[in-house]
């Protein structure tokens, strides 16, 4: 089985990051880059098939900055077979369907049997891509997937559709989808791997081919909506502490003030 | 001059961060409080490959420099962990590597790589023999093809979880030597062998810190003569060459302490707020963190310098210990510098200060103690008299 996973370089998660000067973008200076989670879940889980079948390929592909090869590197040493860098002018400024069908670009050349996306992208949650890249593409679409595996009956090595778990209310439902098929991850069964040291030790001496994003033909890109102001949560208040020993005493005036300020009872 | 780091660099560190990560703070908390050993912690390390990293590919390791071997145990470290309950898995195989026969290598390297079988415990130290090493007493006599051994170490770290340890004892009695440092052998012990048959005696040796050190009585041991490494006597020169990469690792773990703290210092001297405002603002906590930075700034420069060196293979000895003297000075001021920070809560528990206080403190003292260092300074790159 081919497996492509879409994965959006973006600020590292455990990294507070500042609000620029400008007041509409994020201090870069503050910034480590890492891949998305769900991206980095759906890399997790393109490995657990490999992992399963040695016969599977797993290919990674990241569209924006020239920076994105770092990320691109790093799920190589986790595991991946190969990867690709889509850049160039334009790339960081694409809109989500623009994205899409620079993917989609990608996608038909690399002729995966299974596209994995995160379920969205850390830094702007649109959840926008991988649902447009399967309109782009043509193929089906299965959202917030916790498993997949190729469907049982087909002759060795063939894939004879893919069996999708997916998280619904309370349980799980088991889909059955043709292939090729875009799947968007909710959450790997294991969490992501970290490259190991051979891991990273192999990594580097693969080639990242680079597509120039103005190459993939995507046409007119849509008006892409842009951010014009950025602002910190607030600022947390400070707790309040009840010094009255008396436990009942206490209790009821905790209760009055969660109904009375906080407004929560 | 070029100080930028590799995409290599920056990979290793980020995936040693990305690692660390998973161990948070109350991961090591917990451990210390039970006195006990980062299992898990040590397992996943082995199992990504990173105390594989010194040994050379042919050995199944992934041969990288020890610039690079330096910035994992300094990420482990200024990730809130501590690297000593490993790092010696990463090193201590040098000795066979560079001084012992091709059998043993290929006997025991490539299990050391994958960590199927663990050489970190180093036997030198003993009740009356610290720093003056050559005067250790634990003898070997040689009795047909195999050597009997009797003795005690002490302060023997993680003897309780490695199989192998490197042992240093003397094959020739001191007296009879013009040449004190001749007379001493390096010698392979199957621990849980020697423990079995109850040859080794194990005793933990509770220190303040959760480290694993114990006592080690040897009572006639037997030990093959093919695990001699090297030339019998010259055991302690074979010591004195794996010095230089310690000092450098133990450099780097201080480096890894220190920016910690200095991390957590300068965190909580911003939110912290005390007569109306935060107590950073007031330059007596500033600048004690400010000046611990500038200080672990110098000390990376020196070591990597030393690492640098080293991997080019020119002499290093000045560098590598002067690197780990300044960098365990540094991370000692940035200790004290980030409990002061901390006022009352630097002594509590829960917030990790006072655990990596005391974990730093030992790196000023052991593997050696920086008096020696400057003894080291003093003499053999000053050219001063022998002060010892
Ligand atoms: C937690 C821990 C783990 C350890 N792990 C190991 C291990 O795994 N394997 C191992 O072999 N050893 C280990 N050691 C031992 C360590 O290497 C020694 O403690 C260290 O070398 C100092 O020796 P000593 O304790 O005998 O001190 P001593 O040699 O007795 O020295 C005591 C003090 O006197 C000073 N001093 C002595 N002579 C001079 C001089 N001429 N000039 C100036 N000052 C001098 C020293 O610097 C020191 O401050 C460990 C120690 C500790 C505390």
């Amino acid at each position: 089985m081919k497996i492509l996973v879409c994965a959006k370089q973006t600020p590292d998660s455990t990294v507070r990051v500042k609000v620029a000067p400008d007041g509409r973008s994020v201090d870069a200076a503050q910034i480590t880059w890492a891949v998305s989670p769900y991206d980095e879940y759906a890399v997790e889980m393109a490995l657990e098939r490999k992992d399963a079948d040695a016969s599977t390929t797993v290919a990674v592909v990241s569209l924006g900055a020239a920076r994105a090869k770092d990320s691109l590197r790093q799920a190589l040493a986790m595991g991946c077979d190969e990867a690709i860098l889509v850049s160039g002018p334009g790339a960081e400024a694409l809109e989500g369907l623009g994205v899409a069908k620079a993917l989609a670009a990608v996608a038909q050349e690399a002729k995966p049997d299974v596209v994995l996306c995160g379920r969205q992208a850390s830094d702007d949650d649109q959840g926008l891509v991988g649902a447009a890249l399967a309109e782009a593409l043509g193929w089906p679409h299965v959202a917030t997937v916790t498993k997949f595996a190729p469907a049982d009956g087909g002759p060795a090595g063939s894939v004879n559709g893919i069996d999708v778990w997916k998280e619904v209310e309370g349980g799980h439902e088991v889909w059955r989808a043709p292939g090729p098929v875009v799947l968007t991850v909710q959450k790997s069964e294991k969490e992501p791997r970290y490259p190991s040291l051979p891991g990273i030790m192999k990594a580097k001496k693969k080639e990242i081919p680079e597509k120039d994003v103005a190459s993939l033909g995507i046409g007119a890109s849509l008006p892409k909506p842009e951010i014009v102001k950025m602002e910190p949560p607030a600022a947390r208040g400070g707790g309040k502490i009840m010094k009255d020993g008396d436990a009942k005493r206490t209790a009821q005036e905790l209760a009055r003030l969660l109904r009375e300020e906080a407004k929560v009872l | 001059m070029d100080f930028s780091l590799s995409e290599d660099q920056r990979a290793i560190r980020e995936a040693v961060r990305e690692l660390c990560a998973r161990f948070p703070d109350a991961y090591w908390r917990a451990l210390d409080e039970r006195s006990e050993y980062p299992t898990d912690f040590v397992k996943a390390l082995t199992d990504a490959g990173w105390l594989g990293a010194l040994i050379p590919r042919r050995y199944g390791g992934s041969e990288l420099p020890v610039a690079d071997g330096a910035a994992i145990l300094e990420e482990i470290n200024a990730s809130g962990g501590n690297a000593a309950a490993a790092h010696a898995q990463m090193y201590t195989m040098g000795t066979v590597l560079r001084h012992g026969s091709d059998s043993q290598k290929e006997r025991y390297l490539p299990r050391i790589a994958t960590g199927e079988v663990r050489l970190q415990a180093f036997g030198v130290t003993e009740p009356d023999a610290g720093s003056e090493t050559t005067r250790i007493k634990t003898t070997a006599v040689k009795s047909g093809d195999r050597y009997v051994v009797n003795g005690q170490k002490v302060f023997i770290s993680r003897a309780q979880h490695s199989d192998l340890m490197l042992l240093l004892a003397r094959t020739t009695p001191y007296d009879d030597l013009e040449d004190k440092t001749r007379g001493l052998s390096v010698f392979i012990v199957d621990l849980r062998k020697g423990v079995e048959s109850g040859q080794v005696e194990i005793r933990p040796l509770a220190t303040m810190m959760n480290h694993h050190s114990t006592t080690i009585f040897l009572r006639d041991l037997e030990i093959p003569e093919r695990d001699r490494i090297g030339e019998e006597g010259m055991g302690f020169r074979y010591i004195i060459d794996s010095w230089n990469v310690e000092r450098i690792l133990i450099a780097s773990e201080s480096i890894g302490d220190g920016r910690w703290f200095v991390e957590r210092a300068s965190r909580y001297a911003t939110e912290r707020t005390v007569f109306g405002r935060p107590i950073g603002a007031n330059q007596g906590v500033q600048f004690p963190v400010a000046q611990a930075h500038a200080d672990l700034q110098a000390a990376t420069l020196l070591r990597d310098k030393a690492a640098w060196l080293f991997d080019r293979g020119e002499k290093c000895g000045a560098e590598a210990n002067m690197a780990k003297l300044v960098a365990s000075q540094a991370a000692w001021a940035a200790a004290n510098a980030c409990i002061d920070t901390h006022g009352g809560y630097g002594f509590a528990k829960d917030f990790d200060v006072e655990r990596k206080f005391r974990e730093t403190r030992l790196l000023m003292v052991a593997p050696i103690s920086n008096n020696l260092v400057l003894a080291y300074v003093g003499q053999h790159v000053l050219g001063m008299p022998r002060s010892y």
